[in-house]
């Protein structure tokens, strides 16, 4: 396929409540590590779909294969069987390029480790997501947002925990992506700390309008998310639409 | 609000690398300029000096080649000469056999007279062919428009123990280039050779004592037919301290000739300069049927001949330049090749350390390529603007660096600093393309893995499940055993710079070391401590010059080996039997005995045939080498004397002259072509240890220094990696010293290891090297390094080694303990 040819069936971001369709599919995904008696089925027969501005929180318990899915969601990871879809397109059908020109225009990625360049200080590091843009959002108005105005000379050995998660979050963010995957963003913040990062990011989903897949072990989390998957055991054992979600202030764990 | 699209942020981590790490990049950059930039010195002195050498042609009229005859040249034998066409001998010699026959006998004896005339015609004839066909006078071509111009000369004694050739001062061909002074005006000046005043430290105004005659020094002067003071042209290298050149008045020439022999040398000139060597050939092949001939009908005989591009005199210095340049380019480019390999590992270590980082870029949507054109950058940047510093530097310092450098060996014009395009792209372009392909290579290598297994720090497409299971040694000898194993990459790199050091090494101290052997071998490597070489055996009268002094009769000829890059004489000697001094094994027919050099040069087996040409005519001879002989430092053929006046067709009783152990007092020096002596053997050494003594001392610094560099940047690379264990067990409680040993200790064994393996590998490969230099050159003698100085190489590279440790153990003492815990984050 047409590496580009996907591109023009995202529609413009913007006010969430515009359109509610069907964005991300995730048909019938299977995958398994290892081989012989090693072998481990991490994904069996998965199925659930995200509208597009969604908050959507995949939460499960260690091994469950959160982490995996989120990966495969964010094309750095292949699927044995099934598919994932997302506008339409599905990633099985895009080669390598394809794939990093699909991360490179469409996704960002929040990990659990912040993986900040260390010789870049904040500002520089938010611009390695800019520079991927042709359309990047205004950094200074974006550190603003969160809150790193004034560290934003500051190298990340410099900050704390949570000034560094931010400033992962803000390379995420900045080049505007349809999607944003969060691979247990708080996984190594404390309590309070955690509450910003959730509340940053709820903010940026509010703001920007980006659709936010959350991959969490913190059951309290689903509470502020439209839409939460439930795993175990590789299979998706609940698939619950949150009709009053809260806000992540609110939270309490 | 959107922003403007931005450029690559990740090249501002440039300058801060840079400044972060200052200390590796200035070491790297101090070097590479330093050797990027002796190149470039090099590329442009050679290049001005070799501009310089080929306009001096022109400007001092340097000659296109020599020739020697027997006795002065007629007007009549120049005009021939130079009408470049061969005398007709046959009419020449059928005359002069007719005008013989009529001293005998009349014309006007009628049937008896014409049947003797037709006989002496014939056998003229027949003589003709013989030599028609042994100089090949059929195939020939004239040579038209030359002009030949008289240069005598007479060899001297200068001082007590030195020989000068004096020439008169004139203005038609090899005219001086003076450095300092003015040419000799009156009977009692003479101007010398520049660098030979030098090298024995004589100056303007000095007297000198040339022939027992005191002389003023008027002139410090270069000669263009003696850019490199080569006596004989068969000679392994110049000599500018034993020998020198000289000018002096036509007045002060006439009252040398009679302390000495006058050579009747002339230098001749082609109508157009030959454009290269191969039209050079074709005409001195020609031009010397031209001079032979016409010198045999003049009653004369062309004794030498000697183009300029077979004079080593005029050629060894500019075929120096070549070679030498060729040689350090070589040297520059291996270095690049260590140097882009210490990159090359320095950037591995990067990827491994920012594995996470790599992963979150390219799961973000940055290429592969533009990953791998980021690693790049701090490479290229530094090699980059390394060599731009270097060739400044190589323009403006280097140069005269190199320049004073060959003015120490040769007798050169001075020259003006000339633009040289490629010196250029040979020092700024290659040495950036070795690096790129390296490290292009290894980058493309190293970030091969997916973005998932960058983040999941998974690198190794074939990591073990379980750690290696080291042997039952205590806990800290597995510790530094499994940081051995972990480095694996970065020893080798070490290797192969090592390797390369100790190549350069065993040059800087193997070659004082064979000129030692020979120095000390030297009595022992000559035939005899007197060879005397004779004009003519016979005296004037026709009777035998004999000595009184005790001494052998042998028999001397000079013939050509085929070697494609110089010509190499070898002597083929006719040995008295039962010889007192060469110890002749039982030949049959046309077996001889040679010199282990002449074998390990030529590759001439045991029992092999080889050729030898004459060197004027067109014969060629074949021997077989049967027998070997170790000890004598020439190249050499032995043979019976019986067998060997039957191969050139000689009398029976024919010889060249005396071998003795003492000097021959009693042989009128008149007759007297050369004497052969030990000193002939220690002026080359001499030569050998001036132009190379002193460089070699500085060489054996610069490898250390070398060996000094890379292990530096290499053993940073293994600590750097390490720093979060360290860090862990700095918290653990281990001393600096204890955490040292760990670390250290290790590399240390694996070093002194690399080094034994290294100094064997690179004694090898300076064998290899070696032979090849000097199939290039006349002459041949082993490569030898003592084992001695085997353990001298390692103990100096280690004490290089040593010094890093130092410069390891502070690095091991400033890791923060904090290290470990913010890096678990």
């Amino acid at each position: 396929m047409n590496r580009y040819s996907y591109e023009r069936k995202f529609i413009m971001k913007g006010d969430k409540s515009m359109v509610k369709e069907t964005f991300l599919t995730v048909s019938n995904v299977w995958k398994s590590f290892g081989h012989g008696e090693s072998r481990q089925e991490v994904l069996q027969g998965m199925d659930f779909t995200v509208k597009k501005g969604e908050f959507c929180v995949i939460l499960g318990p260690s091994g469950s294969g959160k982490s995996t899915l989120l990966n495969i969601i964010g094309g750095i990871d292949s699927a044995d069987d099934g598919y994932i879809s997302i506008a339409g397109d599905k990633l099985r059908d895009m080669d390598d390029k394809a794939l990093t020109m699909y991360r490179r225009k469409h996704l960002g990625y929040v990990f659990q480790l912040y993986n900040l360049i260390p010789n870049l200080n904040v500002k520089e590091n938010i611009e390695v997501g800019a520079y991927l843009s042709d359309d990047p959002l205004d950094i200074d108005e974006l550190l603003n947002t969160l809150g790193l105005w004034d560290h934003r000379y500051k190298l990340p050995n410099q900050l704390s925990g949570g000034q560094q998660q931010r400033t992962s979050i803000g390379r995420a963010i900045v080049k505007n992506p349809d999607i944003l995957l969060c691979d247990e963003p708080t996984g190594a913040l404390d309590y309070n700390t955690s509450k910003e990062i959730l509340k940053l990011i709820e903010d940026v989903n509010k703001k920007y309008g980006n659709t936010v897949i959350m991959v969490t072990h913190n059951a309290a989390i689903r509470d502020m998310a439209d839409h939460t998957i439930k795993l175990r055991d590789g299979k998706v054992r609940q698939n619950i639409i949150n009709e009053n979600k809260i806000s992540a202030t609110e939270l309490d764990w | 609000m959107k922003g403007k699209k931005i450029r690559n942020p990740l090249i501002k981590r440039l300058p801060r690398e840079f400044i972060g790490e200052w200390k590796k990049y200035l070491v790297v950059s101090v070097f590479l300029i330093a050797i990027i930039g002796a190149v470039s010195g090099m590329f442009v002195a050679n290049g001005s000096m070799l501009a310089e050498a080929d306009e001096g042609i022109e400007k001092y009229k340097r000659e296109d080649g020599c020739f020697v005859l027997e006795n002065p040249a007629s007007e009549e034998l120049i005009k021939g000469i130079e009408s470049g066409k061969e005398a007709d001998l046959l009419a020449f010699f059928e005359k002069k056999g007719e005008e013989e026959l009529n001293e005998k006998l009349s014309p006007d004896m009628g049937a008896l007279y014409d049947k003797a005339l037709e006989e002496v015609k014939s056998k003229v004839e027949e003589e003709y062919k013989k030599a028609e066909e042994r100089y090949g006078l059929d195939e020939f071509e004239p040579v038209y428009g030359t002009r030949v111009y008289e240069n005598f000369y007479i060899d001297l004694t200068e001082d007590t123990d030195r020989k000068v050739r004096v020439y008169k001062v004139q203005d038609n061909v090899n005219t001086a280039s003076i450095f300092e002074g003015k040419l000799p005006g009156s009977d009692d000046e003479i101007a010398i050779d520049r660098m030979h005043a030098e090298n024995v430290g004589l100056k303007i105004g000095d007297t000198v004592k040339v022939a027992g005659k005191d002389l003023k020094i008027t002139a410090l002067i270069a000669l263009p037919n003696y850019s490199g003071l080569y006596e004989n042209n068969s000679d392994t290298i110049f000599d500018a301290i034993g020998f020198d050149v000289a000018l002096v008045t036509p007045g002060l020439f006439d009252e040398l000739s009679e302390k000495g022999d006058v050579r009747y040398n002339y230098a001749w000139f082609y109508a157009a300069r030959p454009a290269d060597d191969k039209e050079a050939t074709e005409l001195s092949e020609n031009y010397l049927k031209v001079i032979m001939t016409q010198a045999a009908k003049d009653d004369n005989e062309m004794v030498d001949y000697l183009p300029a591009y077979l004079n080593q005199a005029i050629t060894f210095a500019v075929n120096d330049f070549s070679k030498d340049l060729g040689m350090t380019t070589v040297f520059m480019y291996i270095f690049m090749a260590v140097i882009a390999f210490v990159f090359a590992v320095t950037i591995s270590s990067t990827i491994a350390s920012e594995s996470k980082v790599i992963g979150t870029l390219r799961a973000s949507g940055y290429t592969r390529g533009e990953l791998i054109r980021h690693y790049l950058l701090i490479p290229m940047t530094v090699t980059l603007i390394s060599a731009l510093i270097a060739n400044i530097l190589g323009y403006t310092v280097f140069k005269d660096a190199v320049a004073s450098m060959y003015y120490n060996s040769y007798s050169l014009p001075r020259f003006e600093v000339r633009w040289n395009l490629k010196a250029l792209y040979m020092t700024t372009l290659i040495p950036l393309a070795i690096v790129l392909f390296v490290n292009l290579f290894v980058i493309i290598y190293k970030l091969r893995f997916t973005p998932l297994e960058f983040l999941r720090n998974d690198l190794k497409k074939y990591r073990r499940k379980n750690a290696m299971r080291l042997p039952r040694w205590s806990f800290l000898n597995r510790f530094r055993l499994r940081i051995i194993l972990q480095n694996i990459p970065n020893y080798l790199v070490i290797a192969l710079g090592v390797i390369f050091i100790m190549f350069l090494m065993a040059f800087a101290v193997g070659a004082p070391d064979t000129l030692n052997k020979i120095k000390g071998n030297a009595p022992d490597m000559i035939i005899c401590d007197y060879q005397t070489v004779l004009k003519s055996t016979t005296d004037e009268d026709g009777n035998e010059i004999k000595t009184s002094v005790p001494s052998e009769k042998f028999a001397l000829e000079s013939l050509r080996i085929y070697n494609p890059y110089v010509n190499e004489d070898v002597s083929i000697y006719g040995i008295s039997e039962d010889s007192a001094y060469v110890d002749m094994p039982e030949l049959k027919k046309g077996e001889v005995m040679i010199t282990s050099q002449l074998k390990e040069k030529y590759d001439i087996g045991d029992g092999e045939e080889f050729e030898l040409d004459a060197k004027f005519e067109n014969t060629r001879y074949k021997f077989k080498a049967a027998e070997t002989v170790d000890k004598y430092a020439t190249m050499a053929v032995f043979m019976p004397i019986e067998d060997f006046n039957e191969v050139f067709e000689n009398d029976e009783d024919y010889f060249s002259g005396y071998f003795s152990s003492g000097k021959i007092t009693d042989i009128d020096d008149r007759h007297i072509a050369k004497v052969l002596t030990i000193e002939d053997i220690m002026g080359l050494v001499g030569q050998f240890d001036h132009s190379m003594g002193n460089a070699m001392q500085y060489f054996q610094i610069v490898c250390v220094i070398l060996a000094a560099v890379l292990t530096y940047l290499l053993t940073k690379v293994i600590i750097d990696k390490s720093r979060t264990s360290i860090s862990m067990v700095k918290i653990l409680g281990y001393k600096t010293s204890e955490i040292a040993s760990l670390y250290i200790f290790g590399t240390t064994v694996i070093f002194v290891l690399i080094e034994i393996a290294g100094t064997l590998f690179g004694i090898g490969l300076m064998n290899i090297a070696w032979g090849a230099i000097l199939r290039m050159m006349t002459g041949w003698f082993d490569f030898y390094i003592s084992s001695l100085s085997m353990i001298k190489m390692i103990i100096y590279v280690f004490l290089g080694y040593l010094i890093v440790v130092i410069f390891d153990f502070l690095r091991i003492r400033k890791v923060p303990m904090d290290e470990a815990l913010k890096n678990v984050e």
